[in-house]
């Protein structure tokens, strides 16, 4: 038997990104990423209409991506991907045939990792692309405007890298991880919000937020001591914190026995 | 005959939960029947032996190697596991191709091997249906293309037969025994005894944990004292035939069958009761019909050592 | 025919069907949750709101801590105590914490493991299937409203040393967490009926709850209306409370509007579940 050594990684991402994008669950949340894009048309009729006063929709826009998708969509999708990348194996029992293969475990939760990844940044890029179109259509010629997409879309590429890393270690770690990730999200990241100096620094949306371009006017229904931290510093220590994370998973998951109980 | 599996002292235990304990054993090349009744630790040696669980104390190996977290081991290993698992969402072809390109094949020989696993348990048909449509007795036979289409040097499987169908169960058992025949590994666990009997003699039986028995049923058979030897002689004149046994120390029991043309002898020991019962029909002269060991299956050595 | 009649049994009396089949469901699922991972931590966090209030209702009823009284504005009038326990925001997300880890797979469990056929070779109707369902998550979800609520009132009670209550307080006391928690229980089981896949069913919980409170602030901040926090299901709560116990609302809309929301909630989960339990039924 002649068995070349294929790259696995490839394979495992291919498949596994096709059966996510098939999957029903996918359009769901295709349809829960485009809600910002309707929003922004009905801020731009309106803008256009009288309505509201000139250059409001840039302004909203801004305040969608961080209500909408930073603080919600970007943390909840990567909780989902991330944490399904390893127990949804374990559920559906299927875990066992990606380790009777000859491939390395942090080839499979690599290759599984990219797959979720790519699919999360496909379904928040293509409505941050439409939500930035309906904003900026008048100003589409404006460099600006481009900068502040660009800065939105690297920001959450970063966002969605560090979320999802941290709950595929999650994933990787125990079986209830949705409930312990929201209480992550939703609980501590909001509570250590309200609190000034270091604490801040002990959660990744400070860091998110401290990329982002903070509308005028805050402190409206986003109330909250943001002490930003340097953009530079920002991004590395989110780019660091995804690969420890990162890191952390495959370290589990490379040495964790996994009982495939007959539990739900 | 070198040993393929070494278990030397092997537990495993889950929480407070005994899954094995202390298990010593070696398999070599051939058909091994695991059995055991449900809860004995077949699945868990079986598991710890395809890589899935690390053994709390004690060692596996195969082939001289440890399994888990030893991901080349599986170019030589092919496992079937007992859950009724699978990618619902794949279909047939998706599910076998994806393991065949996972152990390594291009995608030409990948799609070879898938095609002739697939035509070996009867899913060519209906490869491109998705698993979710498939019966239970097909997706355990696609269960089984999976752990074949690599064609493992070592074969472990954990209850391949389970609802499958009357005539993929001879295939299937056909396979395994031609399996064995090529000279690879087989390990299979079952709790149904003539499936086991159908395809091997060498047997390992396990329970609560424990080996209470290895090697071939009869020899096994042969070893337990405690329960005498029965045979069933069928012929013309069994009173004729008792009365020239019943003078013999080793016979410890008569009965006659109802229809009065058979005797069931009970002895103690085996080999003088059938050369003394050879020379007393030659004496005698009488017409004998058939011979039957009624105990000396698997299901007698399964109840005598397992104490039913 | 000698055999045959040796294998049956003669029983007198006629068979009833009965009207609690539902109660085996509930009992078992409820003891089901309970045994879980991390049931406890839950259910010690759930409860701790009730431990804050029942501190506050301590001072509210001590004359020498009238001052604190002073400054905490809860604790003038009971109405306000109550409405501000059921529904505090972070009673409110345990409630839907809870809903996720008592509900999220009552349902969807079912329809992964095909578990239909177990329950519908029974005498049990459809009906029965959810009720049992629906018990349990309205169990917990009560014991950490409804159960507290009285716990407190009877504490103050037994604080000031007076049994006299008014009786629309009371009523607001029994009926809020009652329709707060059907209208969560609701939703929660007709999302769980939407898939197998017991965590796109919690997510699924989730973002419905935080969508439509983030959905309902973004509106607000477009058209500047409160009549926006309708579509919020912390929003509405909080209005039905200020609503139902009398007090200052929240936003400035009707407070009755606010029990629209959990009827139409309710009435779409009822609906949706019938349906699909057909479905399901029918093994499609």
């Amino acid at each position: 038997m002649n068995m070349k050594k294929q790259n696995a990684l490839p394979v495992i991402f291919t498949s596994f990104f096709q059966s996510g994008f098939k999957a029903k669950r996918t359009r769901v949340f295709i349809l829960l990423s485009l809600i910002p894009v309707l929003l922004m048309l009905v801020m731009r009729i309106l803008e256009a209409s009288g309505s509201q006063a000139p250059g409001s929709s840039s302004d909203f826009f801004a305040r969608v991506m961080l209500s909408l998708y930073f603080q919600l969509l970007i943390p909840v999708l990567a909780l989902f991907f991330g944490s399904t990348i390893v127990n949804e194996e374990l559920d559906n029992k299927t875990l066992v045939y990606l380790t009777t293969v000859p491939v390395r475990r942090r080839t499979v939760l690599l290759g599984k990792y990219l797959a979720a990844f790519l699919l999360a940044v496909l379904l928040i890029g293509c409505g941050f692309l439409l939500c930035f179109l309906a904003a900026s259509l008048t100003r589409l010629g404006d460099p600006s405007a481009w900068e502040e997409l660009g800065i939105f879309l690297g920001t959450s590429l970063l966002a969605l890298f560090c979320y999802s890393a941290l709950f595929t270690a999650l994933g990787a770690f125990m079986k209830k991880s949705i409930l312990i990730g929201l209480f992550f999200v939703f609980g501590w990241e909001s509570v250590v919000q309200y609190f000034p100096g270091v604490t801040q620094k002990f959660t990744i949306i400070h860091w998110i937020k401290s990329l982002l371009p903070v509308p005028p006017g805050e402190g409206g229904f986003l109330i909250f001591q943001l002490q930003p931290s340097p953009p530079l510093e920002s991004v590395l220590v989110l780019l660091v914190a995804g690969l420890l994370f990162l890191a952390l998973a495959v370290f589990i998951f490379e040495r964790k026995e996994y009982i495939l109980s007959d539990n739900a | 005959m070198t040993a393929v599996l070494k278990a030397e002292k092997l537990s495993k235990w889950y929480g407070n939960i005994l899954g094995i304990s202390d298990i010593n054993l070696e398999i070599a090349s051939g058909i091994t029947g695991l059995l055991g009744p449900n809860g004995a630790g077949k699945s868990t040696f079986l598991k710890i032996a395809a890589g899935q669980l690390k053994p709390k104390l004690g060692s596996l190996t195969l082939f001289g190697q440890p399994v888990f977290g030893n991901p080349d081991i599986f170019r030589r290993i092919g496992f079937c596991p007992e859950h009724d698992s699978a990618y619902s969402e794949m279909s047939g072809w998706q599910f076998i191709l994806l393991l065949a390109r996972l152990h390594g094949f291009d995608r030409r020989e990948a799609g070879e091997r898938s095609e002739k696993a697939l035509l070996t348990v009867g899913l060519l048909e209906s490869k491109d249906r998705q698993i979710k449509g498939y019966s239970f007795g097909m997706r355990q036979r696609l269960r089984l293309a999976s752990s074949i289409l690599h064609e493992p040097e070592i074969l472990m499987l954990d209850e391949p037969l389970r609802g499958v169908d009357p005539l993929w169960r001879i295939k299937i058992m056909q396979l395994i025994k031609d399996y064995g025949k090529q000279g690879r590994t087989v390990i299979v666990s079952s709790h149904i005894l003539p499936e086991i009997e159908a395809m091997t003699s060498e047997i390992v039986l396990i329970h609560q944990g424990k080996i209470f028995a290895k090697g071939d049923i009869h020899r096994i058979r042969g070893l337990i004292d405690s329960h005498p030897h029965q045979v069933s002689i069928r012929c013309q004149e069994p009173r004729r035939l008792a009365q020239e046994l019943i003078d013999c120390d080793f016979v410890l029991s008569m009965d006659f069958g109802l229809d009065g043309r058979s005797l069931t002898v009970k002895t103690n020991q085996r080999d003088l009761f059938f050369t003394a019962l050879i020379r007393l029909i030659a004496e005698s002269g009488v017409e004998i019909e058939e011979i039957t060991s009624p105990d000396d299956n698997l299901q007698a050595v399964f109840d005598y050592l397992i104490g039913k | 025919m000698d055999i045959r009649e040796k294998g049956y049994r003669h029983w007198e009396g006629e068979l009833k069907s009965s009207h609690l089949n539902w109660l085996p469901i509930a009992l078992n699922g409820v003891k089901t949750v309970f045994k879980k991972k991390y049931a406890k931590l839950i259910f010690s966090l759930s409860a701790s709101t009730f431990f804050i209030f029942l501190a506050a209702v301590y001072v509210s009823t001590k004359p020498e801590l009238k001052i604190l009284s002073e400054l905490v504005r809860l604790l003038k009038s009971d109405a306000e105590l109550f409405k501000t326990f059921y529904a505090n925001g972070f009673l409110i997300f345990m409630l839907v914490i809870l809903s996720i880890f008592s509900g999220a797979d009552l349902i969807s469990a079912d329809l992964k493991f095909k578990a239909f056929p177990l329950y519908f070779a029974r005498p049990l109707s459809r009906g029965d299937y959810l009720t049992g369902k629906f018990a349990i998550v309205l169990f917990y979800l009560l014991s950490f409203t409804l159960m507290p609520g009285i716990l407190l009132l009877l504490f103050k009670m037994l604080f000031t040393g007076s049994l006299t209550v008014s009786p629309l307080l009371l009523l607001a006391i029994l009926v809020f967490p009652v329709i707060e928690c059907v209208c969560l229980a609701s939703l929660t089981l007709a999302l769980s009926i939407l898939s197998p896949n017991t965590k796109f069913i919690q997510i699924a919980i989730f973002l419905v709850y935080m969508f439509s409170n983030n959905l309902a602030q973004i509106l607000k901040a477009i058209f500047k209306s409160d009549y926006f926090f309708l579509v919020s299901l912390s929003g509405n709560i909080r209005q039905l409370g200020c609503f139902l116990f009398g007090v200052q609302p929240a936003y400035a809309f009707p407070a009755w509007l606010s029990l629209l929301l959990p009827l139409v909630i309710s009435g779409l989960s009822f609906w949706l579940l019938v349906w699909r339990i057909r479905k399901a039924e029918a093994g499609a």
